[in-house]
């Protein structure tokens, strides 16, 4: 149990600076087509905006004092390591709401300078398009460089697989090469 | 045409539950995680699938994101996890029978490592290691001893679809191999040289096809939904029965689910039926409860038999959780079994 804890832990702070998940941002549907729509969409998102951060400032505070207390007040040492690293994502998720609540929905900073501009409803609505198409580009770039990061990785650690004698670390390499194809797949989608 | 389809379903559920078994279903039914075990029989009718996929594959049909998770999930007793594996496999030896009972209070134990990838209308899982252990020690002069164990290596897919608008249609295709071992035997018994052979295990594969109708009307601020799901219905590698085989369960349940305040809160009223099952119509309903507010689900469960609680937290690839157990389950005519359990749950996601 030790050992399978200390392999997720070595393999997630290995992999999750190279692999971290990028925050797509929620950009308008087809159903959107002119700037008053738009300006529509956007009031609603700045609205689940606030309500979202609040949410995780609300529910990260409980978290962290859940787990501050619950940690102190168990002998279970597994039971001690969920709680600790609750109460780390607890202050993590009240420092994601105050980022929210202080700076808006991923939109925000585009959607106020198109306002704030001098431009036409017409111009501000082409200059969104041309924006729209180049983020959904980019993260079809990112998806394409993350799969073929997970296939060379997958790879390698079969490759290290092949050269190491020890069955459990040929073992161990070989769960982290199918993990690397595991994720892989996930971004072919 | 929908018509049909539900007349089918119904027809498969009903000529599926027809399996007898003494094991208790904590062991057989094979439902890992800490939202399926927490919530019981109303886990069916919550679009919930942050530790696993959702109970009722018709879920899927929904807008979601893509997700993939790799899990680690066990209860108290951990630490009996090298005896609760030798004892499944059939590698046991009287020395290992002998550190299993030296602490007389281990009464029940699992564990387990999965894999998942979700998305919107598929979801595949590979759960290559889960074993579940019960053991229970009677009459100190004479001890007779009870051990309920099996060690589980799957794979599974659930696809899902509309049939109408507001209802969906899902199918779960499950490959299980289990390993198991059920035996009733005296302390007495591993010290003579034929002794162990009461041990030995089982050795057998399932397909199993779990179908689920999923009715949820749009347009309703309380978002009424009714989920009906067959589990365990399939296939064995061999005729024979064994004790330790999943019993097909029929779940039907109708749930609410509002936003209040901050959050989501749901609340079900399950029931279920299954061959093994007890006489007690009451036994078969499982009240189920959860809010869910930012990077915090809590969530609870009550039954005759049964008073779960727990939460859960998820943020920023972790995925964490607790929750505490506490069951009765029929031993035999005579006596019931009473086992607290804390789970745990340790996940990334990517």
């Amino acid at each position: 149990m030790k050992r399978i804890l200390v392999l997720l832990l070595v393999f997630l702070s290995s992999f999750q600076s190279a692999f971290a998940k990028t925050q797509t941002r929620p950009l308008p549907s087809e159903s959107v087509q002119s700037w008053a729509q738009y300006d529509e969409f956007m009031k609603n998102v700045e609205l689940d905006n606030r309500r979202m951060a609040w949410s995780y400032i609300l529910s990260g505070s409980l978290v962290t004092l859940g787990g501050l207390i619950g940690g102190n007040s168990s002998s279970d040492s597994a039971m001690q390591l969920v709680l600790g690293l609750s109460t780390t994502s607890g202050l993590a998720g009240i420092s994601y709401g105050l980022i929210r609540l202080n700076s808006g929905s991923e939109y925000s900073t585009l959607y106020e300078t198109l306002k704030r501009s001098s431009l036409s409803e017409t111009e501000r609505w082409s200059l969104l398009q041309d924006y729209i198409r180049m983020e959904r580009e980019k993260e079809d770039d990112r998806k394409r460089i993350k799969l073929i990061s997970h296939l060379v990785a997958a790879g390698l650690n079969m490759y290290s697989a092949a050269a190491v004698s020890d069955p459990n670390s040929k073992t161990v390499l070989h769960v982290f090469a199918a993990l690397n194809v595991a994720f892989a797949f996930s971004y072919s989608f | 045409m929908s018509r049909k389809l539900i007349f089918l379903f119904i027809t498969f559920f009903i000529s599926s539950v027809s399996w007898a078994i003494k094991v208790p279903s904590s062991i057989t039914n094979g439902r890992n995680g800490l939202y399926r075990q927490t919530l019981g029989a109303a886990c069916f009718s919550f679009d919930l699938s942050s530790d696993a996929v959702p109970c009722n594959p018709a879920y899927l049909a929904k807008e979601r994101d893509p997700e993939f998770k790799i899990q680690l999930f066990g209860g108290n007793n951990i630490s009996y996890l090298p005896e609760a594996t030798e004892i499944s496999k059939g590698e046991a030896t009287p020395e290992t029978i002998r550190d299993l009972f030296k602490d007389s209070s281990i009464s029940e134990m699992q564990g387990a490592v999965s894999a998942y990838y979700v998305r919107e209308k598929f979801s595949i899982s590979y759960e290559p290691y889960a074993v579940r252990l019960q053991s229970t020690i009677r009459n100190s002069a004479l001890p007779e001893l009870t051990l309920f164990g099996v060690l589980d290596d799957s794979i599974s897919t659930q696809f899902a679809s509309y049939i109408t608008q507001d209802l969906y249609l899902g199918l779960t295709l499950r490959y299980l191999r289990r390993q198991s071992v059920a035996s009733r035997f005296f302390a007495t018994d591993i010290a003579i040289e034929k002794g162990m052979d009461t041990l030995n295990p089982e050795d057998k594969s399932y397909l199993l096809l779990e179908p689920g109708l999923l009715y949820s009307p749009e347009g309703f601020a309380w978002r009424p939904e009714a989920s009906l799901t067959l589990v365990n219905g399939g296939i064995h590698s061999t005729s024979d029965s064994t004790a330790t085989d999943p019993v097909p369960e029929v779940h039907f349940s109708v749930a609410v689910s509002p936003e209040v305040g901050l959050g989501r809160w749901g609340l079900s009223l399950g029931t279920q039926w299954s061959s093994a099952e007890t006489d007690d119509r009451l036994e078969m309903l499982t009240i189920g409860s959860y809010y869910e507010i930012g990077i915090l689900t809590v969530l609870g469960s009550l039954a005759t038999r049964t008073q779960n609680i727990g939460f859960n937290v998820r943020f920023n690839h972790l995925n964490l959780g607790l929750s505490f157990i506490n069951r009765q389950e029929k031993l035999d005519a005579f006596e019931d079994l009473k086992t607290h359990q804390v789970l745990l749950l340790l996940g990334v996601e990517i």
